[in-house]
């Protein structure tokens, strides 16, 4: 697939009262035709100043980019606006414009000074908004959206815009997971069918392994780190990202989840989906799992088929029995706190070494 | 099938032209009004050709309309019209519901150029005042006009240097406090007579122009105003914030001077010609959105201009207290119609949210 965007050894940055303060050195990508990207990093790491430089609302410091084969710093105004489309954060303060009106004003780069619309503008308007979804509340007014809709009025807008490449800021931000999920869809429709190149950052890490192409890592350091979100877990990049941040990847299902420090042991007997959400409770309360031949009285078992049922024992005694975690938790946090000894590592309970394998 | 865009405006068409139709209607009665009503009534006879009453009480009334109510409805509908579109201008460009034509302080400083000329140099002027009252009148409308532009080109010149709007808007008001600071000094050391004028000027007037006056003025304010009708596109843009404008193609940094300069001069000429007038150009933007329920401003800037001719014309009217011998000063008139807007307004938004 051929490239839509490039840029080499760029520095981003600001420029204030003739003082240049550099934020990211060093870049290097591309973008091509018809694919995802997402630009991951945490807060404060330059993702905003280089999304800012590649729409042109900033010049870079140093470095070029090129678009469509052109560099970007050659275009007009009204030419850029027909090779990039956005999506902001920026609230639009406009409650009273309806869906179809905002949509329509992604025309703009393609209409008169009066903003005069000809009939194909309002068919690109209409097709716009069917293309996003949210033709049916085209005459609602902004301020009677729900977020996710607003977002997708928005995207509809970028689309009317006619563009190659679309760049968004933050889209699934202040959104629920449906919504979240629905817009990422709706962004890879645009690529695979409309052969629309996408640029969008993000904090939802899981959401981008799935859906991305393409990832961009920026770190603290120097440079930008790309390839295919598999390749990159692969290559332990993204992993090398996320370091000491409490955050670790599950190799079972290449996701990454909370990384809880777990001092206490306990015996579990069990296995399946049921084992799987004791072990992310206890988890949560800094118990690891230990496994079935722990020599310590304390433990708990899992039984049933249909519905489980999670029995806690000490040695022969059944202290809970129950269908649902919770009463089985809150019994294991009383004895934590009456008798933290219980939950002790083996190796410090027996105080012997030799019975670990 | 789908129903294509074009069939959806038409539909909506009729009601707008409608509202319009029902605007221009509002703008014709409350001008005629303000020719008919008054300390004395003329007969609507007059205006349409009848031919009741003496020679002598068609020469009163033709003197009445002409030399004074004429020119006042001339004037409220130039400085409605300029001040509602500088409003709505300025509420767009600071997206802030409760910027207006005086938060920029070009009224404050048409008032300290007043003050200079009547409170400093009055004692020296007053003789000219005596003898050549027109000069001084002129004198009067030119410093009022040098203060205010001063203001705004120290407006531009920092929106120049500074990013974004809100930095323009918090200098525009703290220069609105300085000079309203001077004039309070220079009222502090001035004669009765002279603070009395000032006093008079401050409350500001639409009847204050003589009828070659009142066409020039509507040439400097109402033919701008009529050109500012082509702006709707570039409103729209920067009511999506600047960085979407800018997206769109258009060059945000000279629609921001642009949108300044217009606002500002408009704001200059009424302010000179009449006075501070208050809450017009807050309020008229605020009660076209109301009423016609739209934030398109291809559709809401004819409104307002049509809306804010009424509105000045008609707080014109209830000023002159019909039928009665006094008047009221026009800025509390406009206090009691544009209070009310903006306090409902800022009810409405505490209750949506």
């Amino acid at each position: 697939m051929s490239t839509l965007l490039n840029f080499n050894q760029l520095t981003t940055g600001y420029l204030q009262n003739r003082k240049t303060q550099e934020v990211s050195t060093q870049l290097s990508a591309l973008l091509r035709r018809g694919e995802l990207t997402c630009l991951l990093g945490a807060n404060g790491c330059g993702k905003s100043t280089l999304l800012k430089s590649l729409c042109g609302f900033l010049p870079p410091l140093s470095g070029h980019i090129q678009i469509n084969g052109r560099p970007l710093e050659m275009l007009n105004r009204k030419e850029r606006a027909r090779q990039i489309a956005v999506v902001l954060t920026d609230r639009v303060d406009n409650p009273l414009l309806t869906v179809a009106e905002m949509v329509a004003l992604g025309r703009s780069p393609h209409t008169n000074f009066l903003g005069k619309m000809k009939p194909a503008d309002h068919e690109k308007t209409w097709t716009a908004m069917e293309m996003a979804g949210i033709a049916h509340k085209r005459e609602s007014p902004l301020n009677q959206l729900s977020d996710g809709e607003r977002q997708k009025a928005l995207i509809a807008k970028a689309l009317a815009q006619d563009t190659p490449l679309i760049v968004l800021d933050e889209p699934t931000a202040f959104l629920d997971l449906p919504a979240r999920v629905s817009v990422m869809h709706l962004l890879r429709k645009l690529c695979k069918q409309h052969e629309k190149s996408i640029l969008l950052t993000t904090h939802d890490l899981d959401l981008a392994l799935q859906m991305a192409d393409r990832l961009w890592l920026l770190g603290k350091g120097p440079g930008i780190m790309t390839g295919a979100p598999e390749d990159l877990l692969l290559q332990g990049k993204l992993q090398s990202l996320f370091e000491n941040h409490g955050i670790e990847m599950d190799p079972k299902t290449g996701l990454f989840q909370v990384r809880h420090s777990c001092f206490q042991k306990l015996r579990v007997e069990g296995h399946g989906y049921p084992y799987v959400l004791l072990r992310r409770a206890l988890a949560r309360h800094g118990i690891a799992p230990a496994p079935a031949n722990h020599p310590h009285p304390l433990h708990v078992k899992i039984t049933g088929h249909e519905v489980p049922l999670f029995h806690l024992h000490y040695d022969e005694t059944s202290l809970v029995q129950s269908p649902s975690i919770e009463p089985l938790l809150q019994k294991i946090i009383l004895l934590m706190k009456q008798d933290p000894s219980l939950f002790q590592d083996h190796k410090h309970f027996y105080n012997n070494p030799n019975s670990v394998q | 099938m789908r129903p294509t865009l074009i069939p959806l405006k038409t539909r909506i068409l009729p009601q707008k032209n409608l509202l319009f139709l029902l605007l221009l209607f509002l703008v014709a009665l409350s001008f005629l009004a303000n020719l008919v009503w008054g300390s004395v009534n003329i007969p609507l006879d007059f205006f349409f050709g009848g031919d009741e009453g003496d020679e002598w009480q068609r020469e009163i009334h033709a003197n009445i309309v002409t030399r004074t109510r004429l020119p006042q409805a001339l004037v409220a509908t130039g400085a409605g019209m300029s001040l509602a579109l500088a409003g709505l201008m300025l509420q767009t460009l600071f997206r802030n519901p409760l910027a207006g034509p005086s938060v920029l302080g070009i009224s404050s400083g048409a008032s300290l150029g007043v003050a200079f000329v009547i409170l400093l140099a009055g004692p020296q002027l007053s003789t000219l005042f005596r003898h050549f009252a027109l000069w001084g009148e002129l004198l009067v409308i030119a410093a009022a006009f040098t203060g205010a532009l001063l203001i705004l080109l120290l407006i531009l010149g920092t929106s120049l240097r500074l990013p974004g709007t809100l930095g323009i808007l918090i200098i525009g008001i703290m220069v609105g406090y300085l000079s309203s600071s001077l004039v309070s000094m220079l009222k502090f050391f001035s004669s009765e007579t002279d603070l009395h004028s000032y006093i008079i000027w401050g409350l500001g007037s639409f009847a204050r122009l003589s009828p070659q006056r009142a066409v020039i003025f509507i040439l400097l304010a109402g033919l701008p105003s009529l050109g500012l009708l082509t702006l709707g596109k570039t409103l729209n843009l920067m009511a999506l914030g600047e960085n979407y404008a800018a997206n769109l193609g258009l060059n945000t940094a000279k629609a921001r001077i642009i949108i300044l300069l217009v606002a500002g001069y408009l704001t200059a000429v009424v302010t000179a010609f009449c006075g501070p007038i208050a809450f017009i150009g807050m309020a008229v933007p605020h009660l076209c959105k109301f009423l016609l329920r739209t934030g398109d401003h291809r559709t809401l800037l004819p409104a307002t201009l049509l809306l804010g001719a009424a509105t000045a014309l008609l707080c014109n009217l209830a000023a002159r207290l019909p039928g009665m011998d006094a008047t009221l000063p026009i800025n509390s008139v406009t206090a009691f119609v544009g209070a009310p807007v903006i306090i409902s307004l800022i009810l409405s938004r505490r209750f949506q949210h």
